[in-house]
C-alpha cells in the first residue's frame, strides 16, 4: 500500500513536471515576455493558499499574462488542472471507454448527431448500427459521396479527412475504398458531412467551425465555464488549434469577442482568413446550443468537466460533433482560468479523491 | 534525465505487473486448493494423466500449467478431462486477452445495459443511480423527484449496479414511500445502496422455469465466445435458486445443471463448492431430460447481442424466460466463470480452438 501510494505520488509529480516544462518552452517562444511583480505573485499565492492550502507554480500565470496582457489571479496553473483537478472531476478508469467516438450515438441516442454510416469497432464493422462483414461494408459504402472519416480513439483532429466515395473508390486520393478502410485499421467512423449555417461557414468555408463549450456539473446544476468558437485555417478541414485554427471568445448573447488567438504564440488576430471582422459578430442559435449542452451533460454521470464541440447546421439546429473528457481551458482566449466559477469549482473539487493517482 | 526517468518508470511498471500478476494467480490457486480440502473424496491424478495434460498445454501455450484445477474438478465431477482450464490461467491470462480491460467498466455496469443494446429485451429499469446521480426512465432527476416518482412502484428488484454474484439484490415492495418488508423509508433504502444501483421490474417467469423454484428468477446462464467470423455458445447451464431464496447465484447456494443442445437438462446438478450429484430441485422436479422453454430463442438472442460488444470476446449472459416464452436479458457478465464442475470440461469442444485464438493476443491487464 505504501509503495503504491508512493508510486502514484511519484507519477503525479512527473506528470506535473512535464506540464511545467512544456509551459516553459512556450514562454521561450513568446515575443513579449512580461514578468510578474512581487505584489502580483503574492496575490496569486494568497488566492491558492486559501483554496488548496499550498503554493502553486507561477509559470502559467506568467505565460498567460505575457500573451494576453491581462493579469488575473484566476488563471489556473496547467499542471494543477491536468494532474489534479481533471482527475478529481472525471473518473479516470471510465474515461477510456467513453472517449470512443463510436459510442457517442449510443450514449446520446435521441440527440442531434451527424448521421453515421459505417463504424469499425475493434475490427468489426457496423453499418447504420447493424453488424456487417467487411465485404458487405464495402458494398454498402460504394456510393456514399462526400463523407468524413475519422479515427475513433484519437484527439486534436488527427486523421480526420473529407473524402468523396464513388463507385467503390476514393475520388480525391484515387485509391479503392478497401485501401482507405485498411489504412484506418481497426477503429474509425464514417459520417455524413455537416452543412453548416451560412453565418458559421462565412467564418471559414473549408472547415466545420464549431462552438466549443466547457461545462461543469455540480449536482443538478450545469455551469458553463466558457464558450469559444473555433475557426479553421483557410483550406483546412478541421478547426483544431493544433491545425492552425484560431479561437475567439463568445459572450452571453452569442457575440464574438474582439481578438482571436491561434497556436501558442499567434495573438490578437482581428479578422478571420476570409476577412470577416470578429468583434460583435453574431453566432446563430447560441442559446439553443447552451440548452442542449446542459441537457447532454446529465447523460455523463462520471464526468464533471466536459468539453463540447457543437456545429450549427443549415437550419440553425445544433449538432454534437464531439465531446472531450480532458478539455483544455483556453485561458489565452479567455484571460482567466474558469472565469467567475474558478473559486467555486476548485473548492468543490479539491477534497475529492484523485482518480488517476489515488492515494489512500 | 528524462530518459533515465522513463526507463525507471517502465522498469517499475514491469516489476509491479509481474509481481501483481503472480500474486493474483496464486490467489486463484489458493481459493481452489482451499475448496479441495473440504471435498469428501479427493482423487489424485495418475502420472499418465498428468503427462497428458502437460502435453496438451505445452502444445497450446508453450509451457506447463499448475494442476490443482484438474485435480479439483476431477475429484468433484469424477470425470477426467485434459480440457479443464486452470482458473488462474483463465482469469489472469485468457480473460484479459479476450476482453479489452479499459472499456469493460462500461459493459459490466448494469445501468448501461439498456443504453448499449436498446433493440433487445432487457429487464426494465425504473430508477438508476449512477455515481450518485438519479435517472428515472432514462431522464435525469433530482433525488427528491426520484423519491416521489418511486413512491408507489409495488414489487421491485433493487440491485447494486457494479457488484456481482447477486450481492445486495433484494426483492421489495414499495408502497406510499415505504418498504413493506422492512418498514424502512425509501430515503433510507436509497441511502443504504450508496452511489451505484438500480430499481427494476420483477420478472414474471415462464411456468416451466418457475416450477424449478418459484421464489427465485431462474436464469439460463450462457457463455458465448466471439471468433472473428462467428459467435459460438461455449456452454449453457440453468441456475436454480434454493427454496425461499430470491437469487439463483451459486454463491447463494443456487444449483446449476447443464443444458444440452435441444434445451433439455442434464442428469445432475452441482451446488456451491462441494455439493454434487443432486438429482432433484428443492421443489421435487427431476432434472434429467426436463425441457426448458424457448431455449433456441434465447441462444439466438445471445448470438445477436454479442455482436454489439466488439471489445469483448468472452461474455456471460443471464437470460430469464418470461410468461409468454420470450427471453429477457437480466445481466451481462464481463468476467464470467467457467462452470467447469457442472460441465466436466473447461470450454468443451472449443477449448483448444479458443486458447489458440487468444494466446497470441496482448494481455490488456498485465502488460
Amino acid at each position: 500500500m505504501i509503495a503504491r501510494n508512493f508510486k502514484n505520488w511519484f507519477l503525479r509529480k512527473i506528470d506535473e513536471r512535464k506540464r511545467k516544462r512544456k509551459i516553459k518552452g512556450h514562454i521561450r517562444e513568446l515575443e513579449v515576455h512580461r514578468k510578474l511583480t512581487k505584489s502580483q505573485k503574492k496575490e496569486v499565492q494568497d488566492f491558492y493558499m486559501s483554496l488548496i492550502g499550498k503554493k502553486v507554480s507561477l509559470l502559467s500565470h506568467e505565460y498567460f499574462y505575457s500573451r494576453t496582457g491581462v493579469f488575473s489571479k484566476d488563471y489556473v496553473p496547467v499542471d494543477l488542472y491536468y494532474s489534479n483537478l481533471l482527475p478529481k472531476a472525471n473518473k479516470a478508469s471510465v474515461v477510456q471507454a467513453y472517449r470512443d467516438k463510436n459510442m457517442f450515438d449510443i450514449i446520446f441516442s435521441g440527440e442531434n448527431l451527424p448521421h453515421t454510416y459505417l463504424k469499425n469497432r475493434n475490427g468489426y464493422y457496423y453499418f447504420e448500427g447493424r453488424p456487417v462483414s467487411e465485404s458487405e461494408a464495402i458494398q454498402l459504402c460504394q456510393n456514399l459521396g462526400q463523407v468524413i472519416i475519422k479515427p475513433t480513439w484519437s484527439g486534436k483532429g488527427h486523421g480526420i479527412q473529407l473524402v468523396d466515395i464513388k463507385d467503390g473508390s476514393v475520388k480525391s486520393m484515387g485509391k479503392p475504398l478497401i485501401q482507405l478502410l485498411k489504412d484506418y485499421k481497426k477503429n474509425f467512423i464514417i459520417q455524413a458531412c455537416i452543412r453548416q449555417h451560412e453565418r458559421m461557414s462565412a467564418l471559414n468555408p473549408t472547415s466545420v467551425n464549431t462552438i466549443r463549450i466547457l461545462s461543469y456539473r455540480s449536482g443538478m446544476e450545469v455551469l458553463i465555464i466558457y464558450a469559444v468558437v473555433r475557426i479553421g485555417h483557410l483550406g483546412s478541414v478541421v478547426d483544431n488549434q493544433s491545425a492552425g485554427g484560431i479561437s475567439t471568445t463568445i459572450d452571453k448573447d452569442g457575440r464574438l469577442g474582439k481578438y482571436s488567438f491561434g497556436g501558442y504564440n499567434k495573438d490578437k488576430i482581428e479578422k478571420t482568413d476570409t476577412g470577416i471582422v470578429l468583434d460583435g459578430y453574431q453566432l446563430p442559435s447560441y442559446d439553443k446550443t447552451i440548452e442542449i449542452v446542459k441537457r447532454m451533460h446529465f447523460n455523463l454521470p462520471y464526468f464533471d468537466i466536459v468539453g463540447w464541440d457543437i456545429a450549427i447546421d443549415e437550419n440553425g439546429i445544433p449538432v454534437l460533433i464531439e465531446f472531450n473528457l480532458g478539455p483544455g481551458l483556453s485561458q489565452s482566449a479567455f484571460c482567466s482560468g474558469m472565469g467567475e466559477h474558478t473559486e467555486r469549482i476548485i473548492r468543490e473539487l479539491w477534497p475529492r479523491q484523485n482518480s488517476k493517482y489515488p492515494i489512500r | 534525465m528524462q530518459k533515465v526517468q522513463n526507463i525507471f518508470i517502465s522498469l517499475w511498471d514491469k516489476i509491479d505487473n509481474v509481481m501483481l500478476k503472480h500474486r493474483e494467480m496464486k490467489t486463484y490457486e489458493n481459493v481452489l486448493t482451499g475448496y479441495m480440502k473440504m471435498l469428501p473424496d479427493r482423487k489424485k491424478l495418475t502420472k499418465a494423466q498428468k503427462e497428458e495434460i502437460q502435453h496438451f498445454y505445452k502444445g497450446l501455450i508453450g509451457r506447463k500449467v499448475s494442476l490443482y484445477s484438474h485435480e479439483y474438478f476431477y475429484s468433484r465431477s469424477g470425470v477426467f478431462a485434459k480440457e479443464y482450464v486452470p482458473t488462474n490461467l483463465y482469469y489472469s491470462d485468457l480473460l484479459p486477452k479476450a476482453n479489452k480491460k479499459s472499456v469493460q467498466v462500461v459493459y459490466c455496469d448494469k445501468n448501461m445495459l439498456d443504453v448499449l443494446i436498446p433493440d433487445e429485451r432487457v429487464a426494465h429499469v425504473f430508477l438508476k443511480c449512477m455515481n450518485g446521480f438519479y435517472y428515472y426512465e432514462g431522464r435525469s432527476v433530482t433525488r427528491e423527484d426520484a423519491m416521489s416518482l418511486c413512491e408507489n412502484l409495488g414489487a421491485v428488484i433493487v440491485k447494486p449496479s457494479l457488484a456481482s454474484k447477486g450481492r445486495g439484490v433484494q426483492k421489495l415492495t414499495i408502497k406510499n414511500g415505504k418498504v413493506e418488508e422492512s418498514g424502512e423509508t425509501l430515503d433510507q433504502l436509497l441511502k443504504s445502496y450508496g452511489k451505484n444501483f438500480n430499481i427494476q421490474e420483477c420478472i414474471v417467469q415462464h411456468e416451466r422455469m418457475a416450477a424449478l423454484n418459484p421464489t427465485s428468477v431462474n436464469t439460463i446462464r450462457v457463455l458465448s465466445y466471439r471468433f472473428d467470423e462467428e459467435v459460438v455458445i461455449v456452454y449453457a447451464v440453468v441456475r436454480i435458486g434454493r427454496l425461499g431464496k430470491i437469487i439463483d447465484n451459486q454463491s447463494a447456494g443456487g444449483i446449476s445443471t447443464t443444458i444440452d443442445a435441444e434445451g433439455k437438462l442434464g442428469k445432475y446438478a452441482v451446488a456451491g463448492s462441494k455439493i454434487n450429484n443432486l438429482e432433484k430441485t428443492d421443489t421435487g422436479v427431476v432434472l434429467d431430460g426436463y425441457q426448458l422453454p424457448s431455449y433456441d430463442k434465447a441462444m439466438a438472442m445471445v448470438k445477436r447481442m454479442h455482436t454489439h460488444f466488439p471489445y469483448s470476446r468472452i461474455l456471460g449472459w443471464d437470460i430469464a424466460i418470461d410468461q409468454i416464452g420470450d427471453p429477457i436479458l437480466v445481466e451481462l457478465n464481463t468476467r464470467p466463470g467457467l462452470s467447469q464442475s457442472a460441465f466436466g470440461s473447461g470450454m468443451g469442444e472449443y477449448t483448444e480452438r479458443i486458447i489458440r485464438d487468444l494466446w497470441p493476443r496482448p494481455n490488456t491487464k498485465w502488460k
